[in-house]
C-alpha cells in the first residue's frame, strides 16, 4: 500500500507527463484507433489519481499505469455498446498479452525525444506523406488523390516510412546510450 | 506472398486504420508460425503512436498532461459541486421533516388544554376566537401569491430520451434541476420556459444548475443552441474547461476530452478558458477551439472551405453562366433579361441544399443542380422576381446528414 498524498494535482501531473507516452503507446497496440487513444489514456490516468494509494511501492509505476491502461481497454472489449472504440477486436485479442511486455521495454518517453529530429532528416516527400496523415488526418485514399498515386502505395509508403523511422530512433538511441 | 511482404501488408493497412476481419486472422495465422511478428506489430503501432504525438501539435505531452490534470481538478470540483448539492438535499428533507412534526399537535399541550378546559370554561370562548383567527391568517398567507423567484428556466424534453442512471426522462417529462443527465444512442431536444432550444447531441453528459447562476453543465459531448435573448442575466454554458456567455444566440458547443469547440452559427458569444482565463468575444460565423492546455484557436469559418464554394447566376433555358454574385452583386434586368435562375456550386460531400429568400423556404434541392426556384430533369424553371432588395440563405447538408456551414446573402435586382 502506498500512504502518499499529492500536494497538489499538478504534482501528479509530473507523473502523467512521464508516462504518457508509454500509456498511450500501450493503448495504440492494443487496437485503439488513434482517435481514441487520449481518451483511454485519460482515463487511465483518473483512474490512477483516484486509486494512488492502492499502489504497491514495490511494483514500478509504469507497469502499474500499463496495467490499468489494459483493463481500461479489455473493458472496452467487454462493453459491446463500446466497441466502436476498437479498431478491430480480434487484433485487441491477439495483442493483449504482447502489448504491456514490449511497450514495457519499449522506452516510449525516450523515443519520443528523438522521433522529431529523424523526421526532420527524412526526404521531403515522406514528410510531407506524414503530415498530411498525422497532422492533416487524411486517410491513404485522400492522400493517394493529393499525390497522385494509388491509394495501396501510399499505405506501403506509410509503412516503410514508420519501419525507418524506427530504424533511425533505433540507432540514435543506440549511439546516445553508449 | 513471402512472410515479410505479408507483414508490411499487414501493418501498411494497419497504420491506415483500414483492417478487416479476414487480414487479422491471416495476421493470426501467421503470428502462430512465427511469435517474432507480434513484437514487431507493437512496436510499430507503438512508434505511430509517438509519431502521432509529435506532429500534432494538440497531442504534444505538455497538451496532453495539461488536459489531465485539468480534467482531474474539473471533476474535483464537480465532486464538491455534487456534494453540496446531495447536502442541500439533505437539509431541505430535515427542513420538511421539521416542519411537518410541528404542525402535529402535541401532547402535552392537549393535555394541558384539556386541564384549563375543565378549570377556566370562559377560557373556550377566547380559545376559539384565537384558533379562528390564526386559521384565517394560515389561509391568507397559503393562498397569498408568491413572488416567483427566476433561477434557470424550467426545461422540458421535447424529443428523445434522457436518463439519470436507472431514471428515465422522456418527451413531455420536466427535466429535474441538478440532475447529471445522459443521452445515449440518440440525442435529445430541450425546450427551455422562455422558449430557447437546445438540441443535446448523443453520448453527452450534462446538467442544469439549481440556483441563480443560470448554468448549462456540459460535461461531454454536444449541444446545439437556439437562445431567445436574455433580459437580465445571461445563460452560461460550462464545460469543465471553458464558459461561453450567452446572450441569445444560435451556436454549437462541443467538450471532448482534449478539447473544446464553439462554433457561434449568429450573434456573439463571450468564451473564457478556465484553465488560463484568457477569453474571446466569438461571433457569428466564427468558430474557436480551445485545447485543454488552454490554448485557443479562433478561425473564420471562411478559412475553412466552404461547402458551397459559389453562386451563379445563369440563362434559364441554355444553363449559360452569365456572372458569378458575391456579396454586392446586383442583377440588372436591362443586360440579362428576366429568364434568369441562380446555381449554387458546391463541395462534393454536400447532398442537400435548402433556399431560404426572404426567410421562407423557397426549395430543398436533394441533387445537382442546386437551384433555388427548382428544376424539373434538364429544364431548369424561371425566376422573376421584383425589383428590390432578396436576402438568400442556402442550407447545405453533408452526406452523412451532418449540418454544413450555410452561406447568406442579399441580393439586389434592378
Amino acid at each position: 500500500m502506498n500512504n502518499k498524498k499529492f500536494k497538489n494535482i499538478d504534482e501528479f501531473g509530473e507523473i502523467v507527463n512521464e508516462h504518457q507516452a508509454s500509456v498511450r503507446a500501450c493503448i495504440r497496440v492494443l487496437g485503439i484507433p488513434s482517435g481514441f487513444v487520449d481518451d483511454i489514456a485519460q482515463e487511465t490516468f483518473i483512474v490512477a489519481y483516484r486509486k494512488f494509494s492502492e499502489f504497491d511501492n514495490s511494483r514500478s509505476i509504469r507497469s502499474w499505469l500499463l496495467g490499468i491502461a489494459r483493463n481500461l481497454v479489455l473493458n472496452e472489449r467487454r462493453k459491446s455498446a463500446r466497441r466502436f472504440r476498437l479498431l478491430n477486436e480480434n487484433l485487441t485479442d491477439l495483442m493483449q498479452e504482447e502489448a504491456v511486455s514490449v511497450v514495457e521495454e519499449f522506452q516510449a518517453q525516450e523515443k519520443l525525444k528523438l522521433v522529431k529530429s529523424c523526421i526532420e532528416n527524412m526526404p521531403d516527400r515522406n514528410k510531407e506523406v506524414l503530415n498530411l496523415k498525422f497532422e492533416g488526418g487524411k486517410t491513404a485514399a485522400s492522400i493517394a488523390v493529393k499525390m497522385q498515386r494509388d491509394s495501396s502505395t501510399i499505405r506501403h509508403l506509410l509503412a516503410r516510412i514508420i519501419s525507418g523511422l524506427r530504424k533511425c530512433v533505433n540507432e540514435r538511441e543506440g549511439l546516445f546510450g553508449s | 506472398m513471402s512472410e515479410n511482404e505479408q507483414l508490411e501488408d499487414f501493418l501498411s493497412k494497419l497504420i491506415s486504420e483500414d483492417l478487416s476481419d479476414a487480414d487479422v486472422a491471416q495476421f493470426k495465422e501467421l503470428s502462430r508460425d512465427n511469435p517474432e511478428v507480434l513484437k514487431e506489430l507493437a512496436e510499430t503501432l507503438a512508434m505511430t503512436e509517438l509519431v502521432s504525438q509529435t506532429l500534432q501539435e494538440e497531442r504534444s505531452s505538455d497538451c496532453f498532461t495539461a488536459s489531465v490534470t485539468s480534467s482531474i481538478k474539473a471533476k474535483e470540483r464537480s465532486k464538491t459541486r455534487d456534494q453540496k448539492f446531495v447536502d442541500s438535499v439533505k437539509k431541505r428533507i430535515q427542513h420538511e421533516n421539521k416542519k411537518k412534526n410541528s404542525s402535529k399537535p402535541n401532547r402535552k399541550t392537549v393535555a394541558k388544554f384539556k386541564k384549563s378546559k375543565k378549570k377556566k370554561s370562559k377560557g373556550k370562548f377566547f380559545f376559539f376566537l384565537a384558533a379562528a383567527a390564526a386559521l384565517i391568517i394560515s389561509g391568507i398567507v397559503t393562498f397569498m401569491p408568491k413572488k416567483e423567484v427566476q433561477t434557470i428556466p424550467e426545461l422540458v424534453i421535447l424529443e428523445g430520451e434522457l436518463k439519470n442512471g436507472n431514471i428515465s426522462y422522456k418527451e413531455g417529462d420536466a427535466v429535474v434541476m441538478g440532475t447529471l443527465l445522459r443521452t445515449y444512442q440518440k440525442s435529445a431536444r430541450l425546450k427551455f420556459k422562455d422558449g430557447s432550444i437546445i438540441k443535446v447531441g448523443k453520448g453527452s453528459m450534462f446538467s442544469f444548475n439549481n440556483d441563480s447562476s443560470r448554468k448549462v453543465l456540459l460535461t461531454n459531448g454536444r449541444i446545439d443552441a437556439v437562445i431567445t435573448p436574455q433580459k437580465k442575466t445571461p445563460i452560461y454554458f460550462e464545460t469543465p474547461f471553458t464558459v461561453a456567455e450567452i446572450i441569445g444566440t444560435e451556436f454549437t458547443l462541443w467538450a471532448e476530452n482534449w478539447r473544446d469547440v464553439l462554433v457561434v452559427h449568429e450573434g456573439r458569444v463571450h468564451f473564457r478558458s478556465l484553465h488560463t482565463e484568457k477569453s474571446y468575444f466569438v461571433n457569428g460565423g466564427e468558430n474557436t477551439t480551445v485545447y485543454r492546455g488552454g490554448q485557443m484557436v479562433k478561425k473564420r469559418k471562411a478559412d475553412e472551405i466552404p461547402p458551397i464554394r459559389r453562386l451563379l447566376l445563369i440563362k434559364r433555358d441554355t444553363g449559360k453562366i452569365l456572372q458569378e454574385i458575391t456579396k454586392d452583386t446586383t442583377i440588372d434586368f436591362s443586360k440579362y433579361g428576366k429568364d434568369i435562375n441562380i446555381v449554387a456550386e458546391v463541395e462534393r460531400n454536400v447532398k442537400v441544399v435548402i433556399f431560404v429568400v426572404n426567410g421562407k423556404i423557397v426549395s430543398e434541392e436533394v441533387k445537382a443542380r442546386y437551384i433555388p426556384h427548382g428544376n424539373s430533369f434538364a429544364n431548369i424553371m424561371p425566376w422573376d422576381p421584383r425589383k428590390g432588395r432578396w436576402s438568400l440563405r442556402m442550407i447545405p447538408y453533408h452526406e452523412n446528414g451532418k449540418l454544413l456551414a450555410e452561406r447568406k446573402m442579399v441580393l439586389t435586382f434592378k
